[in-house]
Order: structure tokens, then sequence, then C-alpha cells
């Protein structure tokens, strides 16, 4: 596995965010392969279409999406031994504790709420990135 | 009782043996009965005989009485009214006399007497004198007063209820009696449904579905009928009533009747109605609200992230006016987003509300002084609290209460002052009430706006003086209400606020 096979796929149902998620991460790693789907269904398909070697490393996922939201697509991911080992973090905006709690008692997955500002975003990812990626040697300037 | 043959003083001299010793039978008979007092009077009404009865409950000792006339056991009243010689006369001229009346005992105090005196004669008719039989009725007589005061009383009661419309009715269902409640409920008066049958009050629905017979069944068979129904006044207006019907039993056990007790509960009935569409239309509006503040933020955090995003990205290619304007952007987007959560934390109240358990509300002040640490020493201000009680709460929102009220002490500290914050318990009224009180140094406020500062983004003074949405004492108010309690505050300009908050002790199990 080359480092150029290290990719992202992120799920997200509103387009303003995925462009600002996106726009994010290309701040803190310009050479990050990034893949945006909007829902969980695009989400499963993709995973199963991809060769194992192609897996992403990290999954970022929207709690409230339509068709299947990130509970359920937790819930798949979890039952599938191709893809349990995937790190998954959740993107939401909720601000009710108990989501959080249920989220991360119920799929092992880190909780992040979105900031509101971009460059708060910025930040945030970075340390997400360098957390579940391990840290690169060339950063951008912020 | 005919005591002739052997009482008579005179009848004795010319007597047989076996006569004498039967007249010594009853002589030692009479003088042994305690419960009469029986003794002989002579044609004049003096005393010639007594016995046991006679000196308990006169009090006389036969020596003391044997010749006496016995008008000396009448009242003073009753002698002035020349009672004992009246009684004597239609003693002779009837045959007998009857009386129940007061007589006076020897140390002069009263007992109420069953009198009876019969003339004795001898059998050429000549009086020979009087048999005298009295009894005490003193016992039965308070109790038979008592009963009659408490019928009275009754009836009285029953008469001047105007709350319960309360009547009587025969077996078959007829009107007996009628109260000022009947006829105040029903626009009937007495004269107008007496005698008439009771289904009147009914609808025609409920007369045709037999309802009226059902209920007197029901009372026949179980005793009691309770029922709620309409019910039509004269002038055909109907009301809505809660309908009790005994059955009522005379001493014998014989079912004589009904008692019928209504009340007009329309009002309740339409005051639950209304508080049932108040409290669902409320709940309605709470998760409006909710979700509305909820879904508000999305697009106010985007605001907030594509005007950074600007200013990170495209903020050299601005002017300085342009940079600026930016700001002023995000500072009212903040603004309203801390607008939204504040509504949010304003339904959380009722959303989030736990359960009522007993919660030391000293404890819970603590915790939050506790939490304000950094705060209140930063205004060098200074709670003090006073021994709090106990009581059935949601102790999360005890906390929460108690934070805001110091928070709203400390915010509107007058300048340079440092705040004193004192939280105690006040008597309460109520045993079932506490009644705290929650005063300081601040800059108070015009006693007119004592009610305005708990309304929802309520605020007295310019934002840029005193920062917050204005929404700390609405959720004091609203934690006090959903409580059962409630807030007040009182207070003058320079002289500090003082806030009343009253609970209750105790929530019964249904009123959460």
């Amino acid at each position: 596995m080359t480092h150029a096979a290290t990719g992202l796929l992120l799920a997200e149902d509103d387009p303003d965010d995925r462009f600002l998620i996106v726009r994010a991460l290309h701040r803190v790693r310009p050479q990050l392969r990034v893949t945006a789907v909007a829902d969980g269904v695009e989400l499963l398909a993709h995973l199963r279409s991809c060769a194992l070697e192609q897996l992403p490393q990290l999954l970022l996922l929207d709690l409230n999406m339509p068709r299947m939201d990130g509970r359920e697509v937790l819930a798949h991911l979890r039952a599938d031994p191709r893809l349990s080992g995937i790190p998954v973090v959740v993107l939401s905006t909720s601000v009710e504790p108990e989501d959080r709690a249920r989220v991360q008692a119920a799929h092992a997955a880190d909780f992040l709420s979105k900031p509101d500002e971009f460059s708060a975003m910025v930040i945030l990812l970075r340390s997400l990135l360098s957390d579940k990626l391990g840290a690169e040697t060339e950063l951008p300037a912020c | 009782m005919n005591l002739s043959p052997t009482t008579s003083p005179a009848a004795g001299t010319a007597r047989k043996p076996l006569l004498r010793d039967l007249d010594d039978l009853h002589r030692r008979l009479v003088e042994g009965v305690s419960d009469y007092a029986i003794y002989m009077l002579d044609p004049e009404g003096h005393v010639s005989s007594w016995n046991l009865g006679a000196q308990r409950f006169k009090g006389y000792r036969a020596d003391e009485i044997i010749g006496r006339h016995f008008s000396t056991f009448y009242t003073e009243e009753d002698r002035a009214a020349q009672r004992p010689a009246l009684a004597l006369r239609t003693s002779m001229l009837e045959g007998r006399f009857e009386d129940r009346a007061w007589r006076v005992r020897k140390d002069g105090t009263r007992f109420r007497a069953h009198v009876i005196i019969d003339p004795i004669r001898d059998d050429d008719g000549t009086l020979l004198g009087f048999a005298k039989i009295t009894r005490d009725i003193s016992d039965s007589y308070a109790q038979e007063m008592a009963l009659r005061a408490s019928e009275q009383r009754f009836r009285l009661l029953v008469s001047g209820v105007t709350d319960y419309a309360i009547y009587m009715l025969d077996l078959d269902g007829h009107i007996t009696s009628w109260n000022a409640g009947a006829e105040r409920f029903k626009g009937y008066k007495e004269p107008e449904v007496l005698g008439r049958h009771f289904s009147m009050f009914y609808t025609e629905d409920d007369r045709r579905d037999g309802r009226p017979a059902l209920a007197l069944h029901r009372a026949r068979t179980e005793g009691r009928f309770e029922g709620m129904g309409w019910r039509l006044r004269k002038d055909g207006t109907p009301f809505w009533a809660h309908v009790f019907i005994d059955l009522i039993h005379d001493e014998g056990g014989t079912p004589i009747g009904f008692a019928k007790i209504t009340r007009d509960v329309t009002e309740r009935r339409a005051a639950e109605l209304r508080l049932r569409e108040l409290t669902s239309s409320n709940q309605e509006l709470e998760q409006f609200i909710h979700i509305a503040s909820h879904d508000m933020r999305e697009p106010l955090r985007k605001v907030l992230a594509f005007s950074d995003l600007l200013l990170q990205e495209e903020g050299q290619q601005l002017t300085e006016a342009a940079r600026g304007y930016l700001g002023s952007i995000t500072a009212a987007t903040r603004r309203m987003q801390a607008l939204l959560a504040s509504l949010l934390d304003l339904t959380r109240v009722t959303s989030q509300g736990r359960s009522f358990e007993p919660c030391a509300l000293g404890e819970a002040l603590r915790e939050v002084c506790s939490d304000l640490q950094m705060m209140i020493g930063e205004k060098g201000a200074t709670v003090h609290a006073g021994a709090l009680p106990t009581v059935e709460a949601d102790g999360a929102q005890m906390r929460q209460l108690f934070q805001n009220l110091i928070e709203n002490a400390i915010k509107y500290a007058r300048e340079g002052v440092p705040p004193v914050i004192e939280i105690a318990e006040q008597p309460d009224d109520d045993p079932e009430r506490i009644t705290l009180v929650c005063q300081d140094n601040g800059i108070g406020f015009e006693p007119q706006y004592a009610e305005r500062i708990f309304g929802v983004f309520q605020r007295l003074h310019a934002r840029d003086r005193y920062g917050g949405a204005g929404i700390g004492l609405s959720i004091c108010r609203k934690i006090c209400v959903r409580h059962g309690g409630s807030i007040r505050a009182e207070g003058r300009p320079g002289e500090g606020a003082t806030f009343i908050v009253r609970l209750p002790r105790r929530h019964r199990a249904d009123s959460l």
C-alpha cells in the first residue's frame, strides 16, 4: 500500500458542509485523496466496490442524512468484517449530549461537533488527521 | 299499675292476714325499686310514702320528706304557675296525669322527669290520695334534644346549601323535597317539582335510553349511584352534572326513598377542557420552538463558516470596510445563535426535566457556588447561604435556579461595589411550602419592572452594558412553575433586588 492510496471517505448530505469540509481537508493535507458522497447508501456502495487495498483509512460521517443515516451506516460497517476495522469519526451539528453518548457507546466511533467557523474546522481536522493517519511532514501553512 | 289496694294508708285496718302478707310483699317490692321513684301523696299532696328510687333521684331520705308537700320537687316557676295543684286536679278529674318536665333535687339541681300521677280511691270512690311514679329521663332527654338539634341543623344546612342540589325522591323517583341549591341549578321552585318524577331533569335522549330508571336501579341494588351527565334547567339550557343517588332506609332497614345530590360542574368541565387544550397547544409550541431553533442553527453556522472562509481566503482582496462588514455579519450571527441556544435552554426545562426526588437545597447551592468559583472570585462577590431545607425537586433544575440567580446578581452589580448575595429560607404560612429569598446589593430596578424582568428576552438595560440573551430569569420562572411553585422579584433602583421563590415540599404522585 503506497502513501498515495491513503484516502478519506466523507459522507455528508449538505453540499455547503461538503464543500467546507473538503476545502478544510485540502488546507490541512493537500495531497490527501478525499472522496465525498451524499449519504449512507452511497457510502456503503462505494466501500463495497473498493478493492481491499483501495479502502479508505478514515471515514467521516454525518449523523443525520437522508435514506440512511450515520447510525445505520455504523451498524452496517460494524457488521461487515471487511469494513469493521476502518476508523470512523462522526461529524454532527447535534448539540444534544445524548446523541453523542449514544453514538460513542453503540459504535465505538469518535464524535465531533461541526465548528461554526472555517478556521476552527481546519484546526479540528488537522488534529484529527494527525491522530488517525499519523503526522505528516509537510503541512501547508494555514 | 293499680296500687290502690296495697298502698292506701287508710286501707290497712281491716285486712285478712294473707292480704296483709301480700301488702307487705308489695310494699317491699316498691320500696326496693331504684329505677323509679314510686311514692304516695295524701289527697292534699303531702308525701306519705317513699322508696329507694325516689331517694336516689331526689336526694331526700324518707324521714326528711314524708309529710312535706310534693310541690317541693317543682321548680319555682312551676310553683308560681300553680302547676302542682293543677297536676293533682287533672289526675283527679281525668283519672291520670302525665308530664315530662323539670323537677328539682334536694341539692337544688334539676333533672328531667317523666311523671305519672294516678288518683287512688276506695271502693266508694272517695279519694284516698295519689300514687306518683317519676322517672329520671335526663339522659334520654339530652340525647333527644341533641338529635333534634342536629336534625334541625341538618335541615337548615340542606335547605341553605346553594352549591349542591340536595333533594329526596320516593322509591319510584318522585321528588319529595327540594333545597336552595336545587332551585338555583335547575331553576324550579319547590312547588313546581314536588311530586313530579326526577326524570324531568334528564335530556330527552337520556330519558329514551332509560337512564333515570337505570340510575335508580343501581342505587337500589348497590346502595349508591354516581354519574356525570347533561341535565336540563327549567329554561331548557343544559348543565354538566355530577350526581349521587343514595338509597335511604328507615330505622328498621326498609328502603324508603333516595337522597339525591347534584352538583353543577359545567364550569369545571369547561376549565378542564380548556386546560387540556392549553397544555397540548403549549406542548406543540414548545416542540415547535425546539425544532425551529435546532434547524435555524444550521443556516447560521453556514453564514459564520462562509464569512470566515471569505475572510481567510479572500481577506487580502477586501477593503478595510468590507472586512468590517464581515465582522458585523459575524457578530449578529453569533447573537442570533445565542438567542436560539437560550430558546433551546428554555424548552429544555420541560423537555429534559427529570422526576422530582428529595433534593437538599443547601447541597445544591454549595455545588453551584463551587462551579461558579471562578466568576465569584473574579468579581469579588460573596455568597452567604443560610440553612436550606430539602424539597422534592429536579436537582439539576434547582442547581440551575441557584446558578441563574447568582449570575443575575453578579451581572447586575453596582459599579465599584463587590456583589453580596444572601440566600436563605424564610418562614412560609403554608406548612406544605417553603420560601427562599435571594437578596443582592446590585443596581436593583424600578418596581414597575418587577414582572417584566421574567419575560423572555426582556432586558432593562442596553445590551452593550450588560450582555447575555436575557433568558436567565425566564428559565428560573419556568423551573419554579414546573415545580408547582412561583418566583417574584422586589427591588428599587440602587437598592438591590430580592427574589422570592416558593416551592412545594412534596409532590403528589400524579402531579408530574
